[in-house]
């Protein structure tokens, strides 16, 4: 029996016996000449009769109707019972209290009697509906939230970053033609690679990482392309100490410094920079990500870059900002901002558990 | 025969050096790291062949064959990556069209 179940039959059997003590003692006081075991009798059978009866229209309601939520239906069904249920109680007290007081003229009293029976039906049906309703609307809202937080949970998956298959082949053939030139190099170029392809499979299991290792991935990154781009990438890195516990979402750097390098070295003949800052500024985690580069409008409609910022928002609510703009003449930086106030990133909201 | 490397990667074209050491045949006479330094040496060295990249900053493979005036040397691309935007591809189709003896992919 669950918790629901028995608190109904606790008010069950605590309000029909208390509420119906006051018609016995009434009995009692009045009917002198009635054996009093006659009485108490007649005050449980009503007990166990009303029990029976309102608890057969929570069958039915269980059964039937379980949507109660709209009160232009609730509210004459309530009535109807109330009225049903008295007129089954009257005419089954009539004749008892005819039996058990002798009581002359019993059609006399019928309205008293209606009156008598329906005003408990009635809370009786009112309680029950209200409690109902709210237990409906508060089921709703955990079953809102528990779907909330699984889309959440589906979409972050989903935008968690992946590693760029053409990278990887592209770092592959660089390392190819390393390993008679510069076989250390090479051969540091591997570890590195499979740095990196660590940190991406760990990527789909974890929610965040801190600043500094997602960083060590990223220098894993930037030393792969310097193979590739030589002289034409120029890297600068300022990270501050204090930056490196922070946490941020698994490979998401390191596809802002990738994007970086597309547009920023890959594409001038010369090459460019790529530049890394970090910092802590009035509680809040600051990295900037800049490239030499004019900002334009991409083919895929910068695709990447809302996804960045959804999955910021996601894991950081939304103080969490991500932007990209033009920062000087040729530098377009990308900011990502994560509010520090609550360090630990947003968990899944915990659900009550309701039977 | 007297072969040009056109690619801005070093290592690309070491490893493609490395490659052709195996084939006497093949004489490499320059290397081109973009497409403005190759049709340079197109015009000074007057290559037979050209191992091209495709993706390459500045002007892309495809776009340095359009801007070459005169001969046009046999090409073989030299693009491992898949990355090749799909509009390049229509124009890929577009030059082999209007100059197919020129192209061995």
């Amino acid at each position: 029996m669950n918790n629901k179940e028995k608190v109904y039959w606790i008010c069950q059997l605590v309000a029909w016996p208390l509420w119906l003590s006051n018609d016995l003692l009434t009995y009692s006081l009045e009917f002198k000449e009635t054996e009093n075991w006659v009485l108490v009798l007649n005050y449980f059978i009503n007990i166990v009769l009303s029990i029976f009866l309102t608890h057969q229209y929570r069958r039915y309601v269980k059964k039937f109707n379980r949507d109660v939520s709209d009160y232009r239906k609730v509210v004459p069904q309530v009535l109807l019972t109330a009225c049903i249920l008295a007129c089954v109680m009257t005419a089954l007290n009539i004749p008892f209290d005819v039996f058990t007081t002798e009581m002359e003229y019993p059609g006399g009293h019928l309205f008293s009697f209606l009156f008598f029976w329906g005003k408990p039906m009635l809370i009786w049906l009112i309680l029950y509906h209200m409690f109902q309703y709210l237990e409906t609307t508060r089921e709703i809202a955990v079953e809102k939230v528990k779907l909330e937080s699984l889309a959440k949970e589906t979409e972050a998956k989903v935008l968690r970053a992946q590693l760029n298959p053409h990278f990887m082949f592209n770092a592959l053939n660089s390392i190819r033609a390393l390993i008679l030139e510069d076989p250390d190099r090479a051969q540091k170029g591997i570890t590195q690679m499979s740095n990196i392809l660590r940190s991406s499979l760990l990527a789909d299991r974890r929610q965040t990482v801190t600043l500094g290792e997602e960083m060590r991935t990223v220098d894993d990154y930037l030393a792969l392309e310097k193979i590739r781009y030589e002289e034409r990438l120029e890297v600068r890195r300022n990270v501050y100490p204090e930056t490196t516990n922070c946490l941020v979402p698994p490979m998401m750097l390191q596809t802002l410094v990738e994007n970086a390098i597309k547009h920023g070295v890959s594409k001038p003949i010369k090459g460019g920079f790529v530049s890394i800052e970090s910092k802590l500024n009035q509680n809040r985690l600051e990295i900037r990500i800049s490239n030499t580069g004019i900002l334009q409008d991409t083919d895929s409609g910068g695709f990447g870059l809302k996804n960045t910022e959804r999955r910021l928002k996601l894991l950081f609510g939304e103080d969490a900002e991500f932007k990209i703009y033009q920062s000087a003449k040729d530098v377009v930086c990308a900011e990502v901002l994560i509010p520090m106030e609550n360090p630990k990133p947003k968990e899944a909201p915990v659900v009550v558990n309701v039977e | 025969m007297k072969a040009l490397i056109v690619d801005d990667e070093r290592l690309a074209r070491n490893e493609l050096k490395r490659l052709l050491e195996n084939f006497p045949k093949v004489h490499i006479v320059g290397e081109a790291a973009n497409a403005d330094e190759a049709i340079q040496l197109i015009d000074e060295l007057k290559p037979d062949l050209l191992f091209l990249d495709i993706q390459m900053p500045g002007k892309n493979g495809f776009e340095l064959l359009q801007s070459l005036e005169g001969d046009v040397p046999e090409v073989i691309f030299t693009t491992l990556t898949m990355n090749t935007p799909s509009k390049l591809s229509s124009k890929m189709l577009w030059i082999i069209c209007s100059n197919p003896s020129s192209f061995r992919v």
